[in-house]
């Protein structure tokens, strides 16, 4: 009995333990399966994740070609004097207040950009209205990558003021004499430049382009384009902690005149200055007068250690401004035969100069002054003399400002600055109007507080 | 008007020189952004920097060359590391902001290097051999003396300065191939050639580990050459460039000194020991 139980035993516990081992055998093999299938799973998981990823990657890469950028500049402004509408500080006032809050500009800019070729819209909404500012493409030869082509609505080439976009600029406005020869600053046409990042021809830049020449939303109204250029040069003394920057800007161009006034045998008429009077021409419907600006700009940086940057910048500007009678803006040609005066033409000049100081990174502070006088011909109590043709389109202003600039960050500034014009008086121009007597200096300064906003 | 307007300015100016004194007593604080590349070095000279000076705070981040350079623009940092030299348009944009001509300090040298599988075969490659991958026009590593299979590209994003130099010195300015994986980082690209033996990658020398570093010649009928202290030196290696850190103006006070500190022995030792080479 004990040698059959010594046998069975043994048989029994192999039979058991045999048993037991196929099942974890059996045991181990599902769960290896089942990890297989697992992994497998997470993989194809994975797979099309990273497929996924990929497909938004290849969109998101196309959407980084378009950047969104603006700025807006919201500011409240004090006159001196009820009314002041003379002002080129960026405000006009009515009759019963001098002070108001108002919307500068409101910027906002969609530019597309494939390396090579860009697409660029802006748009501004302010107190002023909306308006396309930019709407222009260009493209960049690809074989050396220096010369650019642009055609649309862009910022006109010359000198220097222009292209120093608002949003950096330290006063709230351009100069006068900027203002009145290129208002809104653009123009429609197309452009060349040409620009290096390396070697000797980094040190010279070059922009022309041909321009309808009637502003960025009137017809053409002609066949005669504008010519307007600039040749530059940068000069990056690094080691020395300057630079100095500068150029020679033409505008060669022609106005048609439209003068609806004078009809018959005199039918259009045209002026002239000889010596301190302007001379009537007859005859002159139709014909061409000549808008020649020429500029000189200079920019000289310096690295003040310690205490910041500093820029002087300078820019003087002559030539010839067909304009009418009452005004040396020029002379935007009638379209559709509506009632429109003569051509004035009066040889200008102008010229500003900034001293800009940074403190730090966060504050700036800016001296400015300019000057502008539309008619160098004729000065002071010869304006307005009777007979003579002339008056307030002819009176020269010189303006110096002061101001102060913090940046909170890279977003969000504040700008103090105050502008005192001076005007140039002519007992000839003596009115009841306190606003149009320029037998004195008109009380027009402004006092501006802006706040910038730039993304 | 002129005078109460004169009265507010000096209220401002009082207020803006006890800012300025506030600002002066201040512990000392360096903030440095940019290449990718560069971050790795950057962190390190920090802490061994402020071991040593601890009253001075240096904050390094990464984001590209280009995130860094637009930081220096923005004035929201106070160096920007790039693996590339600033473009004309940049140095336009700080002197329009700052007034300054900006400031170029060269801190390293560095190797791009050309990585690839361990388990890939091939040894070496020329510029022509690489621009050609990167173009699209090579899209099989037999074509290459490699195994039958398709190149799988990876490349960095186009902030990266590597991104930049590697598209102007070796594909002549073309763009990449459509299709190319773009990576956020070289140690991303590293770690994507570490999975995939069919990859092909570029980065710094310094986070060359777990994949096999390419040989690269000028041409076919150069030598091959691996990125070394000796072949960057003897700028025998084909695509050898600076690291450079840029700041607004030339650096003073305890910019200054962090500078100095960096050009140094000690600061150019830690150079190599991350993996790039000296400056000198």
């Amino acid at each position: 009995m004990l040698r059959k139980l010594m046998i069975a035993l043994p048989v029994f516990f192999a039979v058991i333990f045999g048993q037991e081992s196929d099942n974890a055998a059996v045991q181990n093999e599902s769960n290896n399966n089942s990890s297989s299938e697992k992994i497998a799973e997470l993989e194809g998981k994975v797979n099309g994740l990273e497929e996924s990823y990929l497909e938004t990657k290849a969109t998101v890469s196309k959407l980084a070609r378009l950047k969104v950028s603006g700025y807006l500049q919201a500011q409240w402004a004090h006159a001196e004097t009820l009314g002041v509408s003379t002002s080129k500080a960026g405000a006009k006032f009515d009759k019963g207040t001098d002070n108001r809050f108002f919307v500068r500009r409101g910027r906002i800019k969609f530019n597309y950009n494939n390396g090579l070729s860009q697409y660029v819209l802006q748009f501004d909404a302010s107190s002023g209205g909306f308006e396309i500012k930019d709407a222009y493409l260009s493209f960049k030869e690809p074989w050396l990558k220096n010369f650019t082509a642009t055609m649309g609505i862009f910022d006109r080439p010359f000198g220097y003021e222009i292209s120093y976009s608002s949003s950096m600029r330290e006063s709230p406005e351009r100069s006068r004499v900027y203002q009145t020869l290129f208002p809104k600053e653009r123009e429609i046409g197309a452009k060349l430049a040409f620009s290096a990042d390396q070697g000797i021809a980094s040190f010279f830049n070059l922009k022309a382009g041909i321009f309808n020449g009637v502003t960025t939303l009137q017809l053409d109204n002609d066949d005669s384009k504008d010519f307007i250029g600039r040749a530059g040069f940068e000069i990056p003394l690094r080691n020395a902690g300057m630079g100095i920057d500068g150029g020679f800007s033409t505008y060669l161009g022609k106005v048609t005149n439209t003068d609806t006034n004078a009809t018959g045998i005199t039918k259009g008429a045209a002026y002239e200055m000889y010596g301190e009077v302007f001379k009537r021409m007859t005859g002159q419907k139709g014909k061409e007068f000549n808008r020649q600006y020429f500029g000189l700009d200079l920019q000289y940086y310096l690295d003040i250690p310690v205490i910041g940057g500093l820029t002087l910048r300078g820019e003087y500007l002559w030539g010839v401004q067909p304009g009418t009678s009452s005004s040396s803006s020029f002379y935007q040609p009638s379209s559709g035969g509506a009632p429109h005066g003569a051509v004035y033409s009066r040889n200008f000049s102008g010229a500003y100069l900034y001293w800009v100081q940074c403190w730090g990174t966060k504050v700036q502070s800016v001296i400015k002054a300019d000057y502008y006088d539309p008619n160098v011909d004729v000065e002071k109590h010869d304006i307005g003399v009777s007979g003579s043709g002339t008056g307030i389109a002819d009176i020269a202003f010189k303006t110096a400002g002061v101001g102060l600039v913090y940046n909170w960050d890279a977003n969000l500034k504040f700008m103090f600055y105050y502008d005192i014009p001076r005007n140039e008086k002519s007992f000839n121009l003596t009115n009841k109007d306190p606003y149009k007597n320029f037998s004195r200096d008109l009380k027009d300064n402004v006092f501006t507080l802006r706040l910038q906003y730039k993304f | 008007m002129l005078k109460k307007y004169m009265k507010t300015a000096s209220v401002i100016g009082l207020a803006f020189a006890g800012s300025l004194l506030f600002v002066a007593a201040a512990k000392k604080t360096i903030t440095i952004k940019g290449s990718d590349t560069l971050v790795i070095l950057a962190q390190r000279w920090a802490e061994k920097y402020m071991q040593s000076h601890p009253e001075v705070v240096i904050q390094v981040t990464g984001g590209g060359s280009g995130t860094g350079i637009s930081a220096l623009i923005n004035g929201t940092t106070d160096f920007a590391n790039a693996s590339r030299e600033m473009k004309k348009s940049e140095f336009n944009k700080l002197k329009q902001r700052f007034n300054t001509l900006g400031n170029e300090i060269k801190v390293a040298k560095d190797g791009i290097t050309v990585y690839v599988s361990q388990s890939n075969p091939v040894k070496e490659l020329s510029i022509a051999q690489i621009r050609a991958i990167y173009l699209g026009e090579v899209s099989n590593w037999k074509d290459l003396g490699g195994p039958d299979a398709p190149i799988v590209v990876y490349g960095r994003e186009n902030s990266s300065g590597t991104y930049v130099y590697f598209r102007d010195n070796v594909l002549g300015g073309k763009d990449y191939m459509s299709s190319m994986q773009s990576l956020p980082g070289t140690a991303a690209v590293v770690n994507a050639i570490v999975k995939d033996k069919n990859g092909i990658g570029y980065g710094g020398a310094a986070y060359a580990e777990g994949i096999k570093i390419v040989n690269v010649k000028k041409d076919d009928s150069s030598p091959a050459y691996a990125p070394t202290l000796e072949s960057i030196k003897n700028s025998q290696y084909p695509i050898a460039r600076y690291l450079y850190m840029y700041s607004r103006a030339k650096p003073t006070g305890a910019m200054k000194e962090y500078i100095d500190w960096i050009l140094s022995a000690e600061g150019q030792e830690l150079v190599t020991k991350v993996g790039y080479f000296p400056v000198n």
